[in-house]
């Protein structure tokens, strides 16, 4: 009976990131008409419109967003002395894409459409998933630096509640790195701006919410800006050649969610498309490219 | 056909712990014959031969004296990565009962609950549930340590299981009055001495916290040390308290040792882990509304 308990409080905590979204978004104001077009952010408590000045759905207006802290050296910093908190998903206008604008190969426009109407994202079954993806999750993220062990670290709290790792030690892709969820990150300062250039991704996630294929031939450079102390103005750039005809370049905002704290959030407990996993849900042909 | 190319190598890679590591095991000087009893580190690369008792040496390294513990500048132990050396903390080997416990204080149930996992592996750390305590070091690819002064936490960042980490707080906060259960619970730390002193409440039931099964309840409060002795072994002692499962408290001491070179990587249970379908109880064979199978 102890047990049962357990397992249905975890139930409720742990259902999914989409009802973990209502789950608490009930605690927050209702929210916004949606935007027309929606590439990046959830709905909930991350996914807050576009909103210049850094502020959130959900959240009072908060102090006005002051410079960005800086270390000894000067340089914008990721953390804020003294405070604890995440990064959301914060709008700014960039996370929503104007699909037409995509240089999709035909093959990637087809993939894209289907995973349009059929919405099977590994993300909801625990998988991590890479580039702009990994920002757009209900929970946030942290984002630490170790200059002495040249790396950085971001930590998610949504989805399968792990970590990726950016080497800033000057190492180069290797030569022979098995492909990967989060693939291989080497990442330098140049001012402000942190850039992480990432290769060696396999094909099992999804780049956004939407659907964006991409295949082992992606090749993204990500860009973190600290403009503000609520503000990370974020850019990727895919180069893939595999999927699309060009690279191109999207944006966004995460913006600073104050107080909040790394929170155990486990996608595998109690995860209702674990049949999914491997295909055993009857209705999904998994034999095709639009269901990894 | 290039996904499905790339689901399959993803399957060779990331099938399960138990498949991977003979993949990566081809890698190894010839390994012992397995043990008969394999309770605690599977083979492979992680999992140092039987025999190797508390001597933090693994298989696969030359043995000799070990280095002293290295230190900062202000003579504080690190127990992690340092801009020249790098590696991770493995578990010494893959006898079973790596505590040495004897007579552990059992409540009947518990006594009962443990016979029935022995008999019946369902543990949830194969469906890539996060294992704390002792379990969360058990696993064949290690754990590397970071503290970080600045934030006063420690991390411990776990390659197997779910590639997940754990976070230790260090800035001298006390237990919150109201905590969800997790199944790592909530940690508070501090150094005395050259010894890291981990205090946790707050865990769940979902989880074996050790191979073996030793039941807990929500009532479970663990004090863990680690002091790296020298440099290629961290001592891990462990103090059980669980008044819901057991008589009086107990516990137990095992080394980790150092692997180096090795740097995180990564490691996805979710990825074709053919026990999904445990995960909720949708196997049919399996009786998910006992204490037995969380």
């Amino acid at each position: 009976m102890r047990h049962c308990l357990a397992l249905c409080g975890a139930a409720a905590l742990f259902l999914s990131p989409v009802l973990g979204e209502s789950l608490r978004g009930e605690q927050q104001q209702p929210p916004p008409p949606r935007p027309g077009v929606q590439v990046g952010v959830p709905e909930g408590r991350g996914g807050a419109p576009a909103n210049p000045a850094g502020g959130g759905r959900g959240r009072a207006a908060g102090p006005p967003a002051a410079p960005a802290p800086r270390n000894a050296d000067g340089r914008a910093i990721f953390w804020t002395p003294g405070k604890k908190g995440v990064w959301l998903p914060g709008g700014g206008g960039g996370a929503t894409v104007e699909s037409a604008g995509i240089p999709f190969q035909p093959w990637a426009k087809a993939v894209y459409a289907d995973r349009l109407e059929n919405q099977l994202e590994p993300h909801t079954r625990c998988k991590p998933s890479g580039g702009v993806r990994q920002f757009l999750t209900p929970y946030g993220v942290e984002m630490v630096e170790l200059p002495e062990l040249q790396r950085v670290f971001i930590f998610d709290i949504g989805g399968p509640h792990t970590y990726r790792t950016i080497y800033m030690d000057g190492r180069s892709h290797p030569a022979d790195f098995t492909p990967a969820f989060y693939g291989h990150s080497i990442g330098w300062w140049e001012g402000d701006t942190l850039k992480v250039e990432t290769t060696g991704f396999n094909e099992g996630f999804w780049i956004d919410r939407r659907g964006l294929p991409t295949t082992e031939k992606l090749r993204t450079l990500e860009t973190f800006t600290r403009t503000d102390s609520l503000t990370i103005a974020y850019e990727l750039t895919i180069d893939d050649p595999g999927a699309y005809t060009a690279p191109w370049t999207t944006k966004m905002n995460l913006r600073w969610e104050d107080g909040t704290e790394l929170f155990e959030y486990v996608c595998q407990q109690a995860n209702y498309a674990h049949n999914l996993m491997l295909g055993a849900y009857e209705a999904v042909d998994r034999t095709t490219v639009t269901v990894p | 056909m290039r996904s499905l190319c790339s689901l399959l190598a993803a399957s060779l890679l990331f099938l399960s712990p138990a498949l991977v590591i003979p993949l990566r095991g081809q890698q190894q000087p010839a390994q012992p014959a397995p043990p008969s009893v394999q309770v605690s580190v599977p083979e492979g690369r992680g999992g140092g031969g039987a025999g190797q008792q508390g001597d933090g040496q693994g298989r696969g390294r030359e043995a000799g004296p070990s280095k002293p513990t290295p230190r900062n500048a202000s003579g504080h132990v690190l127990i992690n990565n340092t801009p020249t050396d790098k590696g991770v903390w493995l578990p010494r080997g893959v006898a079973p009962n790596p505590l040495g416990l004897k007579d552990v204080p059992f409540q009947p149930w518990a006594k009962a609950v443990l016979t029935d996992r022995e008999a019946n592996e369902l543990e949830p750390h194969t469906r890539c549930k996060p294992s704390g305590v002792l379990r969360q070091f058990l696993t064949p690819y290690g754990v590397e340590f970071v503290e970080l002064p600045d934030l006063q936490r420690i991390f411990i960042f776990d390659i197997g299981g779910p590639h997940t980490y754990r976070t230790i707080y260090m800035d001298g906060r006390a237990h919150p009055e109201q905590l969800d259960p997790t199944y790592y619970g909530h940690s508070i730390g501090w150094w005395d001495g050259d010894t890291l002193v981990v205090d946790t409440i707050g865990f769940n039931e979902g989880f074996w916290m050790d191979r073996e099964g030793r039941p807990h309840t929500n009532q479970l409060h663990t004090l863990e040390k680690f002091t790296r002795t020298d440099f290629d072994t961290l001592r891990y002692e462990l103090t059980v308290d669980d008044p819901g499962a057991y008589t009086a408290k107990w516990g137990g001491a095992t080394n980790l040792r150092w692997e180096s070179g090795t740097e995180l990587f990564e490691y996805v249970c979710q990825q074709a882990n053919y026990a999904g379908s445990l995960m909720l109880g949708a196997h049919e064979a399996v009786d998910r509304a006992t204490l037995t199978v969380p």
